[in-house]
């Protein structure tokens, strides 16, 4: 009788041990380990700031290309989901914004290279197609905008490419601008400071471009080469020329993170337009990878997304240009 | 019989024990979002109709104050509809799918605000 009383009390705790454990399992659909959170994680996704806003869709998953367009509030750290883009789903597209609107073109989607061209208006949140770009149909091109006009420079149409296309959203109309000097490459970075457009980094036949370009919208100025190229020590320390960078702007300096060269990488260079001189800074502190999304918003670096060998990342991290560079970092 | 007691009683004292331990450090966990996060909708009202909001780790990830996947800017007409295209919206993000939604997956969920 004793063991009975025995055993069944330990029964009974064991029971209401298994049962709670169960209890607490059924809500494991409501949890996530940290390091499997992916969010809206992928790479080669088009972007654009409007109103303080960066807007970021499109993209990659690792198997499909996609048409989701999501609005990302810096000072909040939250996602929005909007109007789904209304072009054909795909990757490696390019955005850009001029006059209060947002705007995505060109890319691939897993079997044609793309030329349309679409709108997009933040107040009504709706998508509106608009003229073909008016170059090839490519993917990995840039896009940048000056003085309300846009431009999708370079890419991959199955040659690569440097010229260099105006869009004016009060014609709707594209209009063939001054070519690159010379580079042509895919997967380059563009960003604008003092309504001048820098296009650097980049790739062409399995090698990095080491040309670098600003526009004024009207020509193109060559800059000194992202190469240890000249007989001064300034370019020495060049070794950043690589490919699907993450590129924006803080206090009239320029600056690209991650991307590929040779393997994923974090370095982080800044360009000062004063001096033409590159200077490292300190890396990127996620994990390494390339086709990660850059933008700039109220003055602030972003890097959002991008993709680590076969994983989609889905990470924001914000630059602070001023923390200090540390080489055994 | 009393010793038998005594080691039955303190073998479920350490099985709690533990139990309790365990359940303190995944609370503590959510807390401090160490290892595992928490994902919670939230439900809530603007503009004559309602948003939601989807938490993970104890922070707003997703704030959905318009219908997502659709164009325009509408809002549920529902706290419940709301609640349900939410709750879509965690599963997916624990299933490791992104958490998008489609003016497909809404209409076919019944939510005739979306169509």
């Amino acid at each position: 009788m004793r063991y009975l009383k025995g055993y069944s009390l330990l029964l009974m705790a064991s029971l209401a041990a298994c049962s709670k454990s169960s209890n607490t399992t059924t809500l494991v659909g409501n949890w996530i380990k940290r390091s499997e959170f992916e969010g809206v994680a992928r790479s080669s996704a088009a972007s654009f700031v409007v109103n303080d806003k960066a807007y970021v869709g499109t993209g990659y998953d690792g198997l499909n290309r996609l048409q989701d367009i999501w609005m990302y509030d810096v000072d909040l750290n939250q996602w929005t989901q909007k109007a789904p883009f209304t072009g054909t789903a795909r990757s490696n597209a390019v955005g850009m914004a001029m006059a209060g609107k947002g705007y995505i073109g060109t890319g691939y989607d897993g079997l044609n290279k793309l030329n349309d061209f679409y709108q997009y208006d933040p107040v009504a949140n709706t998508w509106t197609r608009k003229a073909d770009f008016g170059g090839s149909a490519r993917y990995g091109a840039v896009a940048f905008a000056l003085n309300d006009k846009g431009y999708i420079a370079t890419g991959y149409d199955g040659n690569w490419l440097k010229d260099n296309w105006q869009y004016d959203p009060a014609t709707n109309s594209w209009t063939q601008s001054q070519s690159l000097n010379s580079g042509k490459r895919q997967d380059a970075s563009a960003f604008v400071i003092n309504n001048k457009a820098y296009v650097v980094m980049g790739t062409a036949n399995s090698t990095p471009v080491t040309d670098f370009y600003s526009f004024d919208g009207t020509n193109w100025t060559t800059l000194n080469s992202i190469a240890n190229v000249s007989d001064d020590s300034f370019d020495d320390a060049y070794n950043f020329a690589g490919s699907g960078a993450a590129s924006f702007v803080i206090n009239g300096k320029g600056y690209i993170t991650t991307g590929t060269k040779g393997s994923y990488t974090t370095a982080t260079w800044e360009y000062d337009p004063a001096t033409d001189r590159w200077v490292q800074k300190t890396d990127f502190e996620g994990a390494a990878r390339t086709y990660s999304t850059g933008f700039t918003v109220k003055n602030r670096g972003f890097v959002v997304l991008g993709q680590s060998s076969s994983l989609q990342l889905d990470d924001m991290r914000e630059f602070d240009p001023n923390a200090a560079y540390n080489k055994n970092d | 019989m009393t010793k038998r007691n005594i080691i039955i009683v303190s073998v479920v004292a350490v099985v709690a024990l533990v139990f309790f331990a365990w359940k303190l450090s995944r609370t503590a966990a959510q807390q401090n979002g160490s290892d595992m996060l928490a994902v919670v909708v939230e439900p809530f009202a603007i503009h004559d109709g309602w948003g939601y909001k989807v938490n993970v780790g104890g922070r707003t990830y997703i704030y959905q104050d318009i219908i997502p996947g659709v164009p325009g800017n509408r809002v549920f007409r529902s706290k419940e509809n709301a609640l349900r295209v939410g709750n879509v919206v965690a599963e997916k993000l624990t299933h490791h799918k992104i958490p998008s939604m489609s003016q497909q997956e809404l209409v076919r969920m019944g939510i005739p605000e979306a169509e």
